[in-house]
């Protein structure tokens, strides 16, 4: 087992070696990503072996007499998350080849390959670091690896801005959680994470330190009101780091959630409320903003924010299940979580990556501009309709599966817990059936406005499908068929992750867990066979013998053109003005006037709420503040002096007085 | 699960199957004689679907293969709808904790590949019916979700078999509950259904539609798939408002099945009743009629919250 974690480690050491010694691009891109793969092979070898021992294994790197063991922990939950890292680094390497060979005449790779085995590199060390230092060191790492990533064509505009948003969010996020830790060690003196657990801390510290972490966390995953440097980030990182960024990286946010949880459950009773409020609201308000969107990239990006709303969902029933001593609630919830997470990971990759196969076809994200791609790329079209029906929660597939989870831990809770609860529960269940209803219209219309129709500009070059980026699609795709299908398989996991995290809390019975899941399989197995059945039946028996083509009906007018087909915009423009403020949509139209008009125009552009209305206007008022103490700047090294002096004086004082 | 009570189970499957088209011509029947006519026989949907199956299926030429399994795909979902719906006191199939959310989700899959099949012709007119269809069933969920969901979070049961057996006549809130959910029982019929006052069936101006713009290049086997699915769902949304009466049916068995046949009879005369006194709503005000269902299905809750 060792032997897998050192080649694991080794071949990511190697990938950089070949990064920084080998000459042509060509063989950089290959022999680097090939790295990573074996890597990640290796280190999933790793997670599987690990998973399947009664007790988490534990690694000290060295020790320190005041900072303690410097160690790893493979517990199961985060070898959970190991695991999806892992197969995200898998595809990621395979599909990175394929997708930066375009790229390797025309720039440099280094920057960015490198900054991907550091991601990978980081976010292993950092799901299983058992000291906060570790975890932090990787933290930081992680969100700098990202950065690097996302730069990759530096000289964009909005490439700058959206890897600046991101650094910038990413460091007020990691400010908090110095905060958490610095007020969990004052606690418990203690910087490992297994003497967090447990504290007995007080009520008020307990929420301080839980909100502390949700902030930290909740900033990375992209909750509400932090997610706004998601769809500014997201879209500009070339396709394979976005994948990385939107499906794993997301993640690492929700595993830090469920340890802070885990450590210490916030004994507050707002705590779950006030959770199952922002998760819902950044639920709906991402997948409305998604259905608004006409960036592909920008509109998965927002569809991010929605999964990660349900994933929150999950997580306050797992509150609410602690704070009640309900351990099926607790178990629906946690399983919810991670099962979500998983398949957040799984399609949202596969819809990234897809996303960039079709931007090197087209050259440009705009899906207003696209159309009728089905029929030049028939299979990525039916990928990509996997990925949609899977996102958006619809059976047989493995988003339905989760979304299930959490579904039923709401009744469950309902059902245990009397009082207020049910109208609470009902309330968070109405909210997660609204969001499904709006991710099948933001999918149906994605799906539809690429794929469909005909094409809405004319495309001059062909479709040249890569076989390694197909490969990773082939990959996902067959997990998502295999965890919709089979879901018991991910319950199972998770059953073990709760037998380990949440042992205190009781025993839960596979009957009722793992049994619940087993219908929805029986349906989604069923349902496969009898659509195919069924599919033969209309081909052999009806089309074989009558069918014929022939153009669309148009009501008479026979001079239809593909422009006057429904757009993106026009599809969506109800739901879009029934969100009235909410989305902040501008439109702008100038109508042709006179006798001899000129040509008119209409523009629909849409901006991110918090983003424009918040942290814009904030950040010109900081400016603005700022610029008032320029005085103090000034250039004259004596002052400068005086200020470290009178610093060091005023801190002399401070401890004198303490 | 034993032979017996599968081929009960089968049961209210067969049976729906065979009954739904002629639900729709009860209606249309009704609806004619309403307005004055004779009408054609109430046995007209099997003449229809009879012929189109035997017609031939063509294609419009910007179509790809969507086109071709839409159809299939969304007709096998509404069919499993089936597989989950109980009929008075015969268990359905499938029947287990939670299978109200797949009943829901199996629907939305429906409704997925019906977009998806009409956006695949490329005309404007399928788009608009798309949208349309995709933005009022946005509004229908949270009907269902509070008009069912509200009784299986009360009762504690999480499979529609089980949650209409929890309804008790002798509760005083029971009566109340039965009204307000057969109110927004009938709306989500009316919305999901596309009836009036949300979608005319019968119009043939293309701009007005809903379900049946969608449809407009479905020809032979495609059409007749549809149209059965939409006869099916239908009998579905029948069954289930009807189940609310199920309380009767504790007293005795042949009373709680009539009182099962005349609901749905009673139910059909008034979407009929309702086709001819009513003109559709414009597009713009449907939204807040299914909020206003929406509502009365918080009040369902609230009754059953409060006064238990």
């Amino acid at each position: 087992m060792t032997f897998f974690l050192l080649a694991d480690v080794g071949f990511l050491l190697l990938a950089l070696l070949v990064i920084g010694f080998v000459r042509t691009q060509f063989l950089i891109n290959r022999l680097a990503n090939l790295a990573l793969v074996f890597a990640m092979v290796f280190g999933l070898c790793f997670t599987v072996s690990a998973f399947l021992l009664p007790n988490p294994p534990e690694l000290t790197l060295f020790s320190q007499v005041s900072l303690g063991n410097f160690s790893f922990r493979f517990d199961k939950l985060s070898l959970f998350f190991l695991g999806i890292i892992q197969v995200g680094g898998i595809v990621t390497a395979l599909y990175g080849t394929g997708y930066l060979s375009g790229y390797e005449k025309s720039r440099s790779l280094r920057s960015t390959l490198t900054s991907t085995i550091l991601l990978f590199l980081a976010m292993q060390i950092l799901i299983t670091a058992n000291h906060t230092f570790l975890f932090l060191v990787a933290w930081e790492l992680m969100a700098l690896s990202g950065y690097l990533g996302i730069v990759f064509e530096r000289e964009k505009e909005d490439v700058q801005q959206g890897s600046l948003i991101f650094f910038a969010a990413t460091h007020i996020g990691t400010l908090f959680l110095y905060l958490m830790f610095i007020l969990l060690h004052n606690q418990t003196g203690s910087w490992e994470f297994t003497s967090f657990q447990n504290a007995h801390l007080p009520s008020t510290l307990a929420t301080t330190i839980f909100w502390f972490g949700f902030i930290g966390f909740g900033m990375k995953a992209g909750f509400m009101p932090f997610h706004f440097w998601l769809p500014e980030a997201h879209p500009v990182a070339p396709s394979h780091i976005s994948a990385v960024l939107s499906a794993v990286m997301l993640k690492t946010g929700i595993y830090g959630l469920i340890r802070v949880i885990s450590w210490n459950p916030p004994t507050d009773y707002v705590i779950p409320s006030i959770l199952l409020t922002i998760s819902v609201l950044t639920a709906i308000f991402g997948i409305w903003n998604a259905l608004a969107q006409k960036d592909l990239k920008r509109m998965l990006a927002y569809s991010s924010i929605e999964n990660i709303g349900i994933i929150g969902i999950a997580l306050s029933l797992m509150i609410f299940g602690i704070q009640n001593d309900q351990p099926l609630v607790i178990f629906l919830g946690l399983t919810g979580a991670l099962f979500h997470s998983a398949n957040h990971f799984l399609f949202k990759s596969l819809l990234f990556m897809c996303a960039g196969t079709i931007y090197h076809f087209y050259h440009h994200r705009n899906i207003e501009k696209m159309g009728g791609l089905l029929k030049s790329a028939p299979t990525l079209g039916m990928i990509v309709l996997v990925g949609s029906v899977a996102i958006s929660g619809l059976p047989p597939l493995n988003g339905f599966a989760s979304e299930f989870i959490i579904f039923s831990g709401f009744f469950e809770a309902s059902k245990l817990v009397h009082s207020y609860f049910p109208f609470f529960m009902l309330i968070g269940a109405v909210a997660l059936a609204f969001t499904g209803g709006l991710a099948l219209i933001a999918f149906s219309k994605v799906f539809s406005v690429i794929f469909l129709g005909n094409a809405r500009q004319p495309v001059t070059h062909g479709f040249h499908p890569d076989k390694s980026e197909f490969s990773a699609f082939f990959i996902l795709v067959g997990l998502i068929l295999i965890s919709g299908l089979f879901p018991q398989t991910i319950v199972g996991l998770c059953l073990s992750v709760y037998s380990e995290l949440f042992h205190q809390a009781g025993p839960v019975s596979s009957l009722t867990t793992v049994g619940r899941i087993q219908n929805v399989s029986l349906i989604a197995v069923s349902l496969f066979v009898v659509t195919g059945i069924l599919l033969y039946l209309k081909n052999r028996f009806s089309l074989k013998r009558k069918s014929r083509i022939s153009p669309a009906w148009g009501c008479g007018y026979p001079a239809q053109t593909s422009r006057m087909q429904y757009s993106s915009t026009s599809f969506s423009d109800e739901m879009i003005n029934i969100a009235g403020e909410v989305l902040n949509v501008s439109k702008e139209k100038q109508e042709p006037e006179s006798s001899l008009p000129k040509p008119g125009n209409f523009k629909t552009v849409v901006s991110d709420l918090v983003l424009n209305r918040l942290i814009f206007p904030a950040n010109t008022g900081l400016l603005w503040a700022i610029d008032k103490f320029k005085w103090l700047q000034s250039g004259k090294i004596q002052v400068y002096v005086t200020f470290s002096v009178a610093t060091l004086l005023f801190y002399l004082f401070l401890a004198y007085k303490i | 699960m034993d032979l017996s009570v599968s081929l009960q189970g089968l049961f209210p499957f067969v049976l729906i199957l065979l009954v739904s088209p002629f639900l729709v011509g009860l209606i249309n029947k009704q609806k004619a004689i309403l307005t004055g006519r004779i009408g054609a026989p109430v046995w007209q949907p099997y003449y229809d679907l009879a012929r189109l199956s035997r017609k031939e299926t063509i294609y419009a030429t910007s179509a790809s293969f969507i086109s071709r399994i839409a159809p299939v795909i969304s007709f096998s979902a509404i069919l499993f709808t089936l597989l989950i719906l109980p009929i008075g006191y015969v268990r359905p199939l499938f029947s287990f904790n939670g299978d109200i959310i797949v009943f829901a989700y199996l629907l939305g899959l429906a409704r997925f590949f019906q977009i998806l099949g009409a956006m695949d012709i490329g005309s404007s007119f399928e788009g608009m019916g798309a949208a349309r269809e995709a933005t009022f069933a946005v509004f229908a969920e949270p009907i269902f979700f509070f008009t069912l969901g509200s009784l299986a979070f009360i009762s504690g049961h999480t499979s529609i078999y089980d949650i209409y057996h929890s309804i008790q006549l002798d509760e005083p809130s029971a009566l109340v509950f039965i009204i307000v959910s057969s109110i927004s029982g009938f709306i989500l019929l009316v919305t999901e259904c596309s009836r009036m006052p949300i979608d005319d069936p019968n119009t043939h101006l293309e701009l007005t539609m809903i379900h049946e713009v969608m449809i407009l290049d479905n020809s032979g086997i495609d059409l007749f798939l549809y149209q059965y699915g939409s006869y099916i769902k239908i009998m579905v949304y029948a069954v289930f408002e009807a189940s609310f009466f199920n309380p009767f049916s504790m007293a005795n068995e042949w009373l709680g099945f009539s009182v099962f046949i005349v609901v749905i009879f009673l139910l059909t005369t008034v979407i009929a009743w309702v086709e001819t006194m009513i003109a559709r709503f414009k597009m713009k005000s449907i939204p807040q009629y299914l909020l206003f269902a929406t509502a009365i299905g918080i009040l369902n809750l609230l009754i059953y919250t409060f006064v238990r």
